[in-house]
C-alpha cells in the first residue's frame, strides 16, 4: 500500500524525521528521568535497600515541616539569586550602554569583560577564596587602605553568601553585557536621532526609547539569570568547601537547594527525599519564570 | 486530515516504542535489585555464595575495585595489582580511582543498579549503615576466620567491622589524630618540642606562648584550629568515654554531659578566650604548612604531606591532651575494604582484599608515611621504626580509640556546628552541644539503624 501524502504533509514528515534524533534524546535523557524522579518523590526510596515503600506526599511534608535546613537553603537560594542577579543586570546594562557609544576599542573591552565568563568556575572560585581571605586577602587590604575593617567573608555566617555573590557578579557581568550589547545594537538609530531632534536629553532617551525597546532582551536575561541563580551549586561548592571544609557553611549560611538535593541523594542515599526536593526546585523555577514573563514582558510596537 | 492523523499516530507509536525500549533496562520499583554481573569476563565462582570457602581456580576472573582518588594510595594500589597478578594470573583487577567528590555519587546508584564494583572502600563508621542495607558480604572463613582477624589486626582498626558476630571488611587507611609541632617555633618560644602537652591547661599555656600578634592581628597562631577543626574535636570526643562517642546499645551520644561540655569549653576557649587562633587568620589556607602556626592537629597522613609541600619545616608528632580523669589517648579513623553482596566473584574479591591488607602491603602503605599499619606484627618492626616520625606515630597509634560514630560527613556537619555556633555565634556551650547531640541521635533514627542491644 502506498502512502499518498500532499507536499505539505511530506514536508512535515521530513521535518519530524530530522527532528527525531533530538526528540528521542530529549525523551530518553530528560522526560523519562524527570518522570522517574517524580515517581521516586512519592516513595521512601533508599539506595541499596530492595524495599521501596509508597508514602504519598510524606517526603514533601518532611521537607517543609521537619527539615529547617531545607527552608534555610530555599531562603539562601532566593537571596543569592536576587542579590547577585539584580546588581549584575544593572552593571551589565551600564557597561553595555558605555560600550555602545561607538568606542574604537569595543572589541577589546568586550573581550576583557567576557574573559571571566569563559574561565573555569573552579579555578575562579579558588582565586576568589584568596582574594576574600580576611587577614591577608586583597579585598580586605584595599578596604583597610580606606580605613574600613573588612568582614570575615567566607568564614562569617553573615558575609559568606555576599562573598559568593561578589564573585558571581564579577563573573557573569560579561555574559549579560554581551546580551545587552546585542540588544542595543538592534534598536534602530533613527529613533534616538528623531528624539534628539525633538529635544530629548540622554536621560529621557534612555527611559523613553532604549529601555522599552530593550525589554525583550531584559526579560530574556532576567529569566536566564533566575534559572541559573536558583540552580547555583558549583561556585558555592568550590568557595565554601575544600579539604576538611563541608560546602554550604559556615552554619548552612551558604547552603543552596541543589546542595541539599545532592546530599540527600548521595550522602543520605535517600533518592525519594532528594527527588521531592528537586521537584520543589522545579516548581520554584517554573513559578518565577512565569511571573517574570507575565510582569516584565510588555508588548510594544515600533 | 486523515493522513495527517495517521502520521501523528504513527509518530506517537514510534515515540512510545522508544520509551518502552528505554525503559526495558530499568528496574521495577519493587525489584530494583535485578542485576547484571559486574563486568566479569568469565565467572567460575559465579554461583559461589558470599562467604564461600574455596579460593578461585580455573578460568579467568575480573574483580572490579573502586576507591576514592588520592595519588599516593593510587600508586600503591597499582603496584599491589602487579604483585597480585604475578601470584594470581587468573584474577584480573580492574581498578578505578574516583575523585572523592564523585565517589559516593557513583557508588550508591551503581550498587543499587547491580553494576557496582566487587571491592570498594568505605569509611569505618559507615560500615554498619552499608551492612544494615544488606550491601556487604562477610569475610569468608577461607580468607580469614574471626579469630585470625582479631589476632592479626590491631583491635581498634577492626572494631567497627564486626557486625552480628561476623567481620564484613578489613581495615585500610588507618589514621590516628596527632598534634604536629613546628619544632623550630617551639624552641624559639623556649618550649621543649620533645614533650607531649598532656593536660588541657598545659596545652593552652603552650598555645598562648606560641601565638604572635601585631596589634590585634595574629601573625602566628599557637595552633591551627580554625581550619579542619574536626581534627582536634574528633580525638577529643573519641576519648571522653569508655563507650566511645555513641553507645552502640542505645545509639545515644556520650558527649552530652558535664564532661562533654567541659571539653568543648576548653576547645572553644582556645579561640574565644585565649585567642591562639582566629577563624579569620589565613582562612581556608594551611597556616602550619606556611610556617604560620606552631601546632596543628592532623591525621598521620600529614607527615607524608609535609615532606612534599613543606620540606623545610622541622616537625614532630605528639599525643593530644587528655581530659581530666581520662587516660592518655587519641582518636583515629580508618576505612574498610569491603566486598559487595552482589559480587559474582566474592572468593576472588576477598582474596584480593586479603592481599591488600597483608603484612607486605601494610608495610608499603606505612613506609610512605601515608598511613599507619593495621596489622599488629608491624607495630614493633625495626625497619619501620627507623623513621623517627613513624616511630613516634606508632606509639600514638597504640593508644588510639576509633572514631566510632555511625556516619561520616553527616555527623561531621552536625558536630562542626557545635564549634561554629560557639565561636561564630557566641552560643552557650551547653546549648550548642545539646542541640548537636539531639541532631546526631535523630540522624541515626533517620538512618533506621538498629541498636546493637536489639
Amino acid at each position: 500500500m502506498q502512502l499518498s501524502l500532499s507536499p505539505s504533509q511530506r514536508r512535515a514528515l521530513w521535518a519530524y524525521v530530522f527532528l527525531a534524533p533530538a526528540i528521542i534524546f530529549f525523551i530518553v535523557l530528560f522526560v523519562i528521568p524527570v518522570l522517574r524522579a517524580l515517581q521516586y518523590s512519592f516513595y521512601d526510596w533508599p539506595l541499596g535497600v530492595p524495599q521501596k515503600t509508597f508514602i504519598g506526599l510524606e517526603n514533601y511534608r518532611r521537607l517543609f515541616m521537619d527539615d529547617p535546613v531545607f527552608l534555610i537553603s530555599i531562603w539562601n537560594t532566593i537571596r543569592f539569586t536576587v542579590g547577585s542577579l539584580v546588581p549584575t543586570l544593572v552593571l551589565a546594562l551600564g557597561v553595555a550602554l558605555i560600550l555602545n557609544q561607538g568606542l574604537k576599542a569595543l572589541g577589546l573591552f568586550r573581550t576583557i569583560y567576557f574573559i571571566p565568563v569563559v574561565s573555569s568556575l573552579v579555578a575562579v572560585g579558588f582565586v576568589w577564596r584568596w582574594l576574600l581571605e580576611p587577614s591577608f586577602g586583597i579585598v580586605n587590604y584595599l578596604l583597610r587602605l580606606i580605613h574600613i575593617k573588612g568582614p570575615g567573608w567566607l568564614v562569617s555566617p553573615e558575609w559568606a553568601l555576599p562573598g559568593v555573590m561578589l564573585m558571581t557578579i564579577w563573573r557573569d557581568l560579561g555574559f549579560y553585557m554581551v546580551i545587552f550589547l546585542a540588544g542595543l545594537q538592534t534598536i534602530p538609530r533613527e529613533f534616538n536621532e528623531a528624539a534628539m531632534v525633538d529635544g530629548a536629553n540622554a536621560w529621557q532617551r534612555f527611559w523613553k526609547i532604549t529601555l522599552p525597546l530593550l525589554n525583550p532582551t531584559i526579560v530574556f536575561a532576567a529569566v536566564i539569570g533566575v534559572i541559573n541563580g536558583l540552580q547555583v551549586f558549583t561556585s558555592i561548592y568550590v568557595m565554601t568547601g575544600g579539604p576538611g571544609d563541608l560546602p554550604g557553611g559556615p552554619l548552612n549560611s551558604t547552603r543552596p537547594i541543589v546542595l541539599h538535593i545532592v546530599e540527600a541523594a548521595f550522602r543520605s542515599q535517600n533518592m525519594g527525599y532528594a527527588s521531592a526536593a528537586a521537584f520543589v526546585l522545579f516548581v520554584m523555577i517554573l513559578f518565577f519564570a512565569l511571573i517574570q514573563i507575565r510582569i516584565i514582558e510588555r508588548p510594544f510596537e515600533y | 486530515m486523515y493522513s495527517r492523523k495517521r502520521l501523528v499516530g504513527l509518530l506517537m507509536i514510534l515515540t512510545a516504542l522508544v520509551v518502552l525500549v528505554a525503559c526495558a533496562g530499568g528496574t521495577a520499583p519493587s525489584a530494583p535489585s535485578a542485576t547484571t554481573a559486574p563486568q566479569a569476563t568469565s565467572a567460575p565462582q559465579a554461583t559461589t555464595a558470599p562467604g564461600a570457602t574455596s579460593a578461585p581456580s580455573g578460568g579467568a576472573v575480573t574483580v572490579v575495585h573502586w576507591q576514592h582518588d588520592y595519588a599516593p594510595r593510587k600508586k600503591i594500589v597499582e603496584e599491589l595489582i602487579n604483585d597480585f597478578k604475578a601470584q594470581n594470573p587468573n584474577i584480573t583487577i580492574e581498578f578505578q580511582s574516583i575523585p572523592y567528590n564523585d565517589f559516593f555519587q557513583k557508588l550508591g546508584p551503581s550498587l543499587e543498579a547491580g553494576t557496582g564494583p566487587d571491592v570498594f572502600q568505605i569509611p569505618g563508621p559507615l560500615v554498619r549503615e552499608f551492612y544494615e542495607r544488606g550491601q556487604l558480604a562477610p569475610v569468608p572463613d577461607s580468607v580469614y576466620t574471626s579469630a585470625d582477624i582479631e589476632k592479626d589486626f590491631v583491635p581498634w582498626t577492626v572494631q567497627l567491622l564486626k557486625q552480628d558476630g561476623k567481620y564484613v571488611g578489613l581495615p585500610t587507611d588507618v589514621q590516628s589524630f596527632m598534634i604536629f609541632y613546628n619544632d623550630d617555633l617551639f624552641k624559639e618560644a623556649g618550649l621543649d618540642p620533645t614533650k607531649d602537652l598532656e593536660t588541657y591547661d598545659d596545652f593552652t599555656a603552650a598555645a598562648v606562648k606560641l601565638t604572635k600578634r601585631d596589634g590585634d592581628q595574629i601573625t602566628q597562631a599557637g595552633i591551627d584550629i580554625s581550619h579542619n577543626t574536626y581534627q582536634l574535636f574528633w580525638p577529643m570526643i573519641s576519648t571522653l568515654s569508655d563507650k566511645g562517642i555513641v553507645d552502640e546499645n542505645t545509639l545515644k551520644v556520650t558527649y552530652d554531659n558535664d564532661q562533654g561540655y567541659a571539653a568543648w569549653q576548653w576547645l572553644t576557649d582556645l579561640v574565644t578566650k585565649h585567642k591562639v587562633d582566629s577563624p579569620e587568620f589565613l582562612a581556608k589556607q594551611q597556616p602550619f604548612e606556611l610556617g604560620k602556626a606552631a601546632m596543628d592537629a592532623h591525621e598521620f597522613v600529614e607527615a607524608g604531606n609535609l615532606k612534599e609541600v613543606a620540606p623545610n619545616i622541622h616537625f614532630s608528632v605528639h599525643l593530644p591532651p587528655h581530659a581530666p580523669g581520662r587516660p592518655k589517648g587519641t582518636g583515629g579513623t580508618h576505612w574498610a575494604y569491603v566486598v559487595s553482596s552482589k559480587s559474582k566473584n566474592p572468593a576472588a574479591a576477598w582474596q584480593w582484599v586479603k592481599f591488600l591488607t597483608s603484612d607486605a602491603a601494610d608495610r608499603k602503605w606505612t613506609a610512605g608515611r601515608s598511613e599507619l599499619p593495621s596489622r599488629t606484627a608491624l607495630y614493633d618492626d625495626p625497619q619501620l621504626k627507623a623513621d623517627p616520625i613513624v616511630a613516634q606515630a606508632l606509639e600514638i597509634a597504640k593508644v588510639t580509640h576509633p572514631f566510632d560514630d555511625f556516619g561520616w560527613d553527616d555527623v561531621y556537619n552536625i558536630q562542626q556546628a557545635i564549634w561554629d555556633n560557639i565561636v561564630l555565634k557566641n552560643q552557650d556551650v551547653k546549648t550548642a552541644v545539646h542541640e548537636a547531640a539531639v541532631a546526631e541521635e535523630k540522624l541515626y533514627q533517620d538512618k533506621k539503624l538498629k541498636p546493637a542491644a536489639q
